[in-house]
């Protein structure tokens, strides 16, 4: 394996970070693909961005949940099928070949930045009571402040059945990849189970956590967690998701948004064509 | 403005927050005992070869033959970072048994809480 050295992978890990909480996608979408470009195996790159969602996740769903925006319910519930789909996404790229995994990341990324384009354009729908059987049983409504309008909304979740196995989906990406997977997380709880966007992107942050704590202890099993990789990349994307939270919280310019959402589907292309190559 | 968090939020903010700041901690104090000692960051440690978080948990414990070193602070910022999620889940699974005495989310809790507790310990 190449040697990049500490500060290097610091540093790119630190603007991966930014640059995946400005996209939405997270860290780990971004450092894997760059840790490649600098000959580290994609399986070393892949369980150190996981050990690393485990922190962006503790930090933002503790913010989060400070600000009254995470459903913990359902965020729990979720992770039930989340965790099972962890083990065996980790499972399959502990077998998988180098180039399978880098077709599959590409195309992951490529899905993943068009999903949250798409989702950027779709208009805030009102929370409607349609709940399922499920959901009413489980008790999963809740409510949250939207402080632009100073009111306090009240939701409740619907398609609980439906919600809870696509989530496997996402949980077997996370554990495959070493990303959060927050992108398919937050579509599966908007779209399926209509939840408001703000609480269903903090909610999944709690999930990510848990998910990514499956998957590394599948990796770490095989040995794949190395602190000369792990170390930086927790601090670097840690730090730049910070960074990159608090830099869209104070920015309205959507275009800086879409351009990093264009450098990422052109990673993802290239990741495709080496991987194919 | 201030809002009073329901205990249980209470409960899973203080353990994340509070294991992540102890994750950190450990791992930056590993990186300047390094730094003093070696004068760079750049080092070649072996991957963690630990079977699971309960070897990895042993081998902190038991420490290097010349006793604590950087590499055993790292590997214990990493190991509390591991386990953060993991108690996070088995606070709200008592928390729902014991206070709450909501036995769904019980059960749901201790599902996660068991297939955790297998891929971390037990594997």
């Amino acid at each position: 394996m190449a040697d990049p050295g500490f500060l290097l992978i610091f540093a790119i890990s630190l603007v991966a970070g930014l640059f995946g909480a400005m996209t939405g996608l997270g860290g780990g979408t971004i450092i894997v693909p760059v840790l490649t470009y600098l000959g580290v195996d994609i399986k070393l790159a892949i369980a150190a961005s996981m050990v690393s969602v485990i922190a962006t996740s503790c930090s933002s769903a503790a913010a989060y949940i400070r600000e009254g925006l995470v459903n913990l319910k359902v965020g729990m519930y979720l992770e039930m099928f989340t965790v099972s789909g962890a083990i065996v996404g980790a499972s399959i790229t502990l077998v998988s070949g180098q180039d399978l995994l880098f077709v599959i990341f590409g195309c992951v990324l490529i899905g993943a930045a068009v999903l949250l384009f798409i989702r950027q354009r779709a208009p805030e729908r009102e929370s409607a009571d349609n709940r399922d059987r499920l959901s009413c049983w489980l008790e999963l409504s809740g409510k949250c402040e939207d402080r632009a309008e100073k009111k306090t909304i009240v939701y409740y979740p619907s398609r609980a059945a439906a919600g809870g196995p696509l989530m496997v989906i996402a949980g077997m990406i996370s554990g495959l990849l070493g990303i959060g997977a927050g992108a398919f997380n937050v579509l599966a709880q908007d779209l399926v189970m209509g939840l408001p966007t703000k609480v269903s992107t903090a909610t999944s942050t709690l999930i990510i956590g848990v998910t990514a704590l499956a998957g590394t202890g599948i990796y770490l099993a095989a040995g794949l967690v190395d602190p000369d990789l792990a170390v930086p990349v927790i601090l670097g994307v840690m730090l730049g998701a910070l960074g990159g939270s608090f830099i869209l919280i104070r920015s309205t310019n959507r275009a800086v948004r879409n351009y990093f959402m264009v450098v990422v589907i052109v990673i993802g292309i290239d990741m495709v064509i080496r991987g194919i190559s | 403005m201030t809002r009073r968090l329901p205990p249980l939020e209470t409960l899973v903010f203080a353990i994340l927050a509070g294991g992540l700041l102890l994750s950190v901690a450990l791992i930056l104090a590993g990186l300047t005992w390094e730094w003093i000692l070696q004068g760079t960051l750049n080092t070649d440690h072996p991957a963690i070869s630990a079977v699971n978080v309960r070897g990895l948990l042993e081998s902190i414990t038991a420490g290097s033959p010349e006793g604590l070193s950087p590499l055993i602070l790292l590997s214990a910022g990493i190991a509390v970072l591991l386990m953060t999620p993991y108690v996070q889940v088995l606070a709200a699974m008592l928390f729902f048994t014991f206070r709450d005495r909501n036995y769904r989310f019980s059960a749901i809790t201790g599902f996660v809480a068991l297939v955790l507790t297998w891929v971390l310990f037990l594997r």
